[in-house]
């Protein structure tokens, strides 16, 4: 029996060329944490059955994928995220000065994801963010993306022995997923019985998975696994720093953007939190024993900062329930070498009001502005909010 | 058994070191990572 250092982990993704088609994850990312999992919701079976107790066995509900995936936002994580929460447009650019994506509220791309635990992985397919949240820890840009996938695979069991030598198939059991087989993909290295062989093919039929000729002696119920790739890191990029963090707040966007473009316009912030959230409906139907599809529904975003108090305009703006623009601009590391251009992710939300207002007083302390803004749909620009992000990544990546 | 970077960017793979774009290097035969293939060895036995 082995046991495994957490530490050990990281997360791999990869953009879908659509929502139903897996890949095998080659983009690797340290992660600090996360939680996804497959859930089947299971019930107890309550139905009345003669006996004294809550039930005898357990119901399966529809199954669910989703979980926090926690990153530093660094720019190129950063450019997997967007990439998953909205829809990005036309990149441009080039490997010197870098290359700008902007990103603007739609659909994202389906991701496949890898997360491995010891030697095994978990894959998880058609994954999109649900809610995006932008905060800093102690100085770094932390994102919590909370994601909604289609399915899962991790482990399975086998439902047709294996018998020895010459073996190129295995028949996954259909006992937990209709589908078991689903979320793999042709190269993908599966353990079958304490052997590892090398997918060649998955069926149609989302149970049958081909290899080439090998020798394996395993019985039915016998674990299925897969097994993780051996981590391969490309350059590991520093988060957005809070220091290198300017917030514009102006009458409108073109206001607060001039405002966020330089340290003497900008209003310090001694918090930042951004959450974007497009509210993805995974509701199970017919065919599928979990969400077929993750369809947006209306999205939304909020804004808090923290601020020193220095007049009570702020309070007022609240009371009156006054437009606001607030641009946020993280930059990062200089990419072009003349340090000309920079790792930069812009935020703009065109029309925010002051959903919350407060001005606590505390013994010792200064007054601060706490503030919670929603971000709401700008009619005039025809914009909610819009985030162009600067990194080395070329728009073939995503 | 060699394996060659096939992506256009260098690689870390813990514990084994920085792999430059294009570049071979000796890994475990059990070695799996979708940016890396494995390299054919020539039959040095083979006559011409």
């Amino acid at each position: 029996m082995s046991n495994y250092i957490a530490s050990q982990s990281y997360i791999a993704l990869k953009p879908q060329v659509d929502k139903d088609t897996p890949i095998i994850p080659s983009i690797f990312f340290p992660l600090i944490s996360e939680s996804v999992k497959k859930n089947p919701n299971y019930s107890a079976d309550g139905r009345f059955s003669g006996i004294t107790w809550k039930a005898a066995r357990l119901l399966k509900g529809s199954s669910k994928v989703e979980g926090d995936i926690v990153l530093y936002a660094d720019p190129e994580a950063m450019g997997h995220i967007l990439n998953m929460t909205y829809a990005k447009g036309s990149s441009s650019g080039d490997a010197l000065s870098g290359y700008t994506h902007p990103f603007t509220v739609g659909e994202g791309k389906s991701y496949s994801i890898d997360i491995n635990r010891g030697i095994y992985a978990e894959r998880i397919f058609g994954a999109r963010v649900d809610t995006f949240k932008l905060e800093f820890d102690d100085n770094k840009a932390k994102i919590t993306a909370s994601i909604k996938a289609l399915g899962m695979f991790y482990s399975a069991s086998l439902a047709i022995a294996l018998t020895g030598a010459g073996m190129t198939s295995a028949v996954l059991s259909t006992d937990s997923d209709p589908q078991p087989a689903k979320g793999l993909c042709v190269g993908d290295v599966l353990s079958i019985g304490g052997t590892s062989v090398t997918l060649t093919s998955v069926n149609a039929d989302m149970k049958t998975v081909g290899f080439a000729s090998t020798s394996i002696t395993a019985s039915v119920g016998d674990p299925v696994y897969l097994l993780a790739q051996t981590a391969s890191f490309g350059t590991v990029r520093e988060p957005f720093y809070l220091g290198n963090a300017l917030i514009g707040v102006g009458a409108d966007s073109a206001a607060a953007t001039t405002n966020a473009g330089a340290r003497a316009t900008a209003t310090p912030c001694y918090k930042i939190s951004m959450t974007l959230k497009n509210n993805l409906n995974d509701s199970p139907a017919s065919g599928s024993s979990g969400p077929s599809v993750l369809l947006n529904q209306v999205r939304e975003g909020q804004l808090d900062i923290s601020r020193l108090f220095d007049t009570p305009q702020q309070y007022q703006k609240w009371v009156e329930n006054v437009k606001q623009a607030i641009t946020a601009v993280f930059t990062g590391r200089y990419i072009k070498s003349d340090q000309t251009t920079s790792e930069q992710m812009t935020v703009k939300l065109h029309k925010t009001s002051l959903m919350t207002h407060e001005e606590p007083l505390e013994a010792g302390g200064y007054i601060f502005d706490n503030q919670s803004f929603e971000a709401m749909y700008d009619e005039g620009d025809g914009v909610a909010v819009e985030i162009t992000l600067i990194n080395r990544s070329a728009g073939t990546v995503y | 058994m060699k394996y060659k970077n096939i992506t256009d960017q260098d690689l870390i793979i813990p514990g084994y070191g920085e792999v430059k774009s294009g570049e071979s290097i000796d890994l475990p035969e059990d070695f799996h990572n979708v940016n890396f293939a494995k390299v054919k060895e020539e039959n040095k036995n083979k006559k011409d």
